[in-house]
């Protein structure tokens, strides 16, 4: 196909379409520059104590930093994916008009991808040029010489590659994968005998992930490189997508179990459109769950510094997991441990805004598309404060039981590949060698301190979650009364 | 049959037709009986003409049949010669000659309007001319598609009353 | 002569519902052809199978003698974008594009430049009665304009056969009967032979000849329904 006539194709689209090409650009540049940080921080090495942010002169608070980075990486893909799905049903629509007069699978793929493909690489353009950026601006030495953060570093160039190609490819080929069904037919779905019940398969997907960190922990660093970056992404995006994929099963079964015990018609209606379409659920709340994920993970960070301070303080002094070596409370690394809590209690209200934009975004998107089922509700007399009801029944019901099993999954898979903490109890004061004192052993048995997550965390975090879809349901629900509009009743 | 049992036939049969006055069935036996049509079948005690049984022949028979092989012109006004005939095709012949005449009958309508719809197009013809080209056609398409319901209707009671699901399409 | 388009034994099922249940079909250059039956019958199942657009399940299609049923959906494409047109009862334009875009499309999607084609729709356009039409987008315009920009699109590539699915359900009778008679008027010069579904005896009226599908299967009588008789 000539060139212009992609360009036109790709280009042609309303207000909807501009907005999603925006927001995949806006979203692909936010994840390339995590991964430009990670990618960054990643390689160990030694380095000399050169930056303020102590926890960056260590190689291991460097890769715990890179690590978290990855993390909340995850739910950034996932709003990338939320966004290409603006608009969608209006695209696919466009798409199948394109068949109908001819237009081979082919040509339709690439008019689908290049759209995506071309934002993505806006965005990952846009997010390299703020990276450097970024770094020549954060680039200051203090008066002892020290820089702020590694702003010295580049990445390396196969990372740099792989990032820079690799993100606007893979949102080409999902873009590409997502139209598989017009490859068939131009009429794209035909109709189907009713959609069929969700499998709970995708579920395996999940033990995939703590599966692969189990490997990893096993392996205890011996990898190599791209080895340990597959392991730990593949494992990180397992879990996710088996949780964001699972929803659908979740979604219909927990319908089913409503509409047994359901007793009002707000309740009737959601559990019938939790069946009805199990899969908007996944659609609506995966960014969600995915960062309820990542904020499990963060907590499990927390408790691990939080658990070491703790050590240090009860036994005055604790092993560097990395290193070996004893050290004690008050030293340099216990000021690590600090600024690495406070660098993850940033982490959360980030988690907690991407995952707000992700589900109000989809939300909105829902509600206007099912506009015309919402008029004739109305129109037939449905008070608006059921349909309000049921969209809340609709929205919380799956994301009650996903919530705390994404958090509690990411604090446990990030458990597998941290550190363990030992602490072993001082028995004497250290003496001088030879000396008679030294005869008695310094340490009493070393012995694992068991740390995992501070459930009260967990508990805030699902219930934050919870909040969030009621509040962002809420606001949609208020949207509702200027899209129901009778409009779109009509049929000519 | 005795004449009044053929009156009291035909209005619950032709409830919408006119209803017929009681000379004018004897006076149209007579006609009959006169061609050979129908011939006398018995006579009550009581006599006259109110008592006589009246039986159709063979030739009444053949009659009806070529009467029944004959489509109606299509013309634009509902005749009560096309009611009646589909009636009778439909409640009273076999289902060979229903679907024969009826089939025959849709086809005499499609082919006229065929013919009316090609002077349409092909044509120069006045707005009068047009206006008058739709009635016809309008009226067809009404004869149509009441022969359509009608069949439908038939078809429906035909197959409850022989306890086969009634067609509903999706 | 022997047929253009031939379908033999057609089957097809969704679901559970067989829509399809063994229909044979002959089409021969230049006739227009006329798929009437009640709703329900298959008659849009029967359109898109013989266009392409979908697969049968059992049978064959066959124009120009060649087999087109099993091929892949890309050959059938490229087959439905230069042999064939398709005109379905809501357009389906791409209502981002103008008409004139629109109209151009088949002819750009086979790598064509850019000014031929609009020159190409241009024409056709204003063959239709269409040509203030052409920079409007399909938003814009009345179901007859819109239908008539379909129609357009679906003759651009000067096709053998044109399948068209209720193309005047959703206008009113004189938009349709304008419709209707430019379709006749444009296929009869073009040669082009004509597959028409319907269920309105008016538009059926513009055809040289009419098969009646019942449940799936052609009716001889041409009645559409079983004729059950004593009551």
């Amino acid at each position: 196909m000539r060139p212009w006539l992609l360009l036109r194709l790709a280009l042609a689209g309303t207000r909807t379409d501009r907005l999603r090409v925006v927001l995949t650009a806006v979203t692909a540049a936010l994840a390339t520059g995590m991964l430009l940080g990670a990618a960054t921080l990643l390689p160990t090495g030694s380095l000399d104590h050169r930056y303020q942010v102590i926890l960056f002169d260590y190689s291991d608070g460097r890769q715990a930093t890179a690590f978290l980075l990855l993390v909340v990486c995850v739910p950034v893909l996932a709003l990338a994916a939320q966004a290409g799905r603006i608009g969608a049903p209006a695209r696919h629509r466009r798409l199948a008009a394109l068949r109908l007069a001819g237009a081979t699978p082919r040509q339709v793929t690439a008019v689908a991808a290049a759209e995506t493909g071309a934002a993505a690489a806006l965005g990952a353009g846009i997010g390299l040029v703020a990276f450097l950026l970024g770094q020549e601006l954060l680039h200051q030495r203090d008066p002892n010489g020290r820089l702020w953060l590694p702003t010295d570093v580049r990445p390396s160039p196969l990372l740099l590659a792989l990032i820079l190609i690799g993100l606007p490819a893979a949102s080409a080929l999902i873009a590409a994968v997502l139209l598989r069904n017009l490859h068939n037919s131009p009429l794209g779905e035909v109709r189907s005998a009713g959609h069929a019940a969700p499998k709970p398969w995708p579920l395996l997907l999940i033990p995939c992930g703590p599966a692969a960190y189990v490997v990893l922990r096993i392996a205890d660093g011996r990898l190599p490189w791209p080895v340990l970056m597959l392991l730990l992404l593949g494992g990180g995006l397992a879990a996710a997508g088996g949780l964001v994929l699972g929803m659908a099963w979740l979604s219909d079964r927990a319908g089913r179990l409503l509409h047994r015990h359901a007793r009002g018609p707000a309740a009737l209606l959601a559990a019938r459109r939790l069946t009805a379409d199990p899969w908007s659920g996944s659609r609506t709340i995966g960014v969600l769950v995915v960062c309820a994920l990542a904020a499990g993970a963060t907590l499990g960070l927390r408790a691990y510094y939080a658990t070491q301070m703790d050590v240090l303080r009860r036994y005055g002094e604790t092993v560097n997991p990395l290193t070996g070596g004893v050290f004690h409370e008050g030293s340099a690394t216990a000021q690590v441990y600090l600024s690495a809590l406070n660098l993850l209690n940033l982490a959360i209200p980030v988690a907690a805004a991407i995952a707000a934009a992700g589900v109000l975004i989809t939300l909105l998107e829902a509600v206007s598309a099912r506009r015309r089922a919402f008029a004739s509700l109305t129109a037939g007399g449905v008070r608006r404060r059921v349909l309000v009801r049921a969209l809340l029944w609709q929205a919380l019901l799956p994301v009650s039981v996903a919530m705390p099993a994404a958090v509690l999954l990411g604090a446990i898979m990030l458990r597998l590949i941290f550190f363990d903490i030992e602490a072993a109890e001082r028995l004497r004061p250290p003496c001088e060698y030879g000396s008679a004192c030294a005869a008695i052993p310094e340490h009493g048995p070393a012995h694992e301190v068991f740390w995992l997550a501070d459930w009260a965390e967990v508990a805030a975090v699902s219930a934050g979650g919870l909040a969030l879809v009621a509040l962002v349901a809420l606001g949609a629900a208020v949207t509702l009364r200027v899209r129901t509009d009778l409009q779109s009743l009509r049929t000519t | 049959m005795h004449g009044y049992e053929l009156k009291h036939a035909y209005d619950q049969r032709l409830p919408r037709a006119k209803p017929l006055a009681f000379g004018q069935v004897y006076s149209t036996l007579g006609r009959l009986e006169r061609d050979g049509l129908v011939t006398q079948s018995g006579q009550d005690q009581a006599g006259g003409p109110e008592r006589t049984s009246f039986a159709i022949t063979g030739d009444g028979r053949a009659a009806l049949e070529t009467w029944l092989s004959d489509v109606e012109a299509p013309a634009p006004y509902v005749t009560s010669a096309l009611l009646s005939k589909v009636v009778v095709a439909l409640l009273v012949a076999d289902t060979a000659r229903a679907t024969a005449y009826l089939s025959a009958q849709q086809q005499a309508h499609t082919g006229r309007m065929r013919e009316l719809t090609r002077l349409k197009s092909e044509q120069d013809l006045t707005v009068g001319d047009l206006i008058a080209v739709d009635y016809a056609l309008t009226h067809l398409d009404a004869d149509l598609r009441w022969l359509q319901t009608a069949l439908h209707r038939v078809a429906d009671l035909h197959r409850e009353v022989h306890h086969e699901p009634t067609s509903d399409r999706p | 002569m022997s047929p253009l388009l031939t379908a033999r034994d057609l089957t097809k099922t969704f679901g559970v519902q067989p829509a399809l249940r063994g229909v044979d079909l002959d089409l021969h250059e230049g006739e227009i052809v006329a798929v009437r039956g009640r709703s329900g019958c298959g008659k849009s199942t029967l359109l898109h199978c013989l266009s392409g657009i979908i697969r049968p399940d059992g049978g064959q299609v066959h124009f120009h003698g060649e087999r087109i049923d099993d091929t892949t959906e890309a050959y059938r494409s490229e087959l439905r974008r230069t042999r064939f047109g398709v005109l379905l009862q809501h357009g389906h334009l791409i209502s981002e594009l103008t008409s004139a875009e629109n109209v151009a499309l088949p002819l750009m999607l086979g790598g064509g430049s850019r000014r031929a084609a609009l020159a190409a729709a241009a024409t056709w356009l204003g063959r239709l009665g269409v040509a203030e039409a052409a920079e409007q987008t399909p938003g814009q315009l009345s179901g007859g304009q819109l239908q008539r920009v379909a129609l357009a699109r679906a003759m651009v590539t000067q096709p053998a056969v044109l399948f068209a699915d209720e193309p005047t359900g959703a206008l009113d009778s004189l938009a349709g009967e304008l419709v209707m008679k430019l379709l006749s008027r444009v296929a009869r010069e073009h040669g082009t032979a004509v597959v028409v579904v319907t269920h309105d005896a008016t538009i059926a009226a513009y055809a040289e000849r009419e098969i009646v599908l019942r449940d799936g299967e052609v009716d001889p009588t041409g009645l559409g329904v079983a004729v059950g008789v004593g009551a």
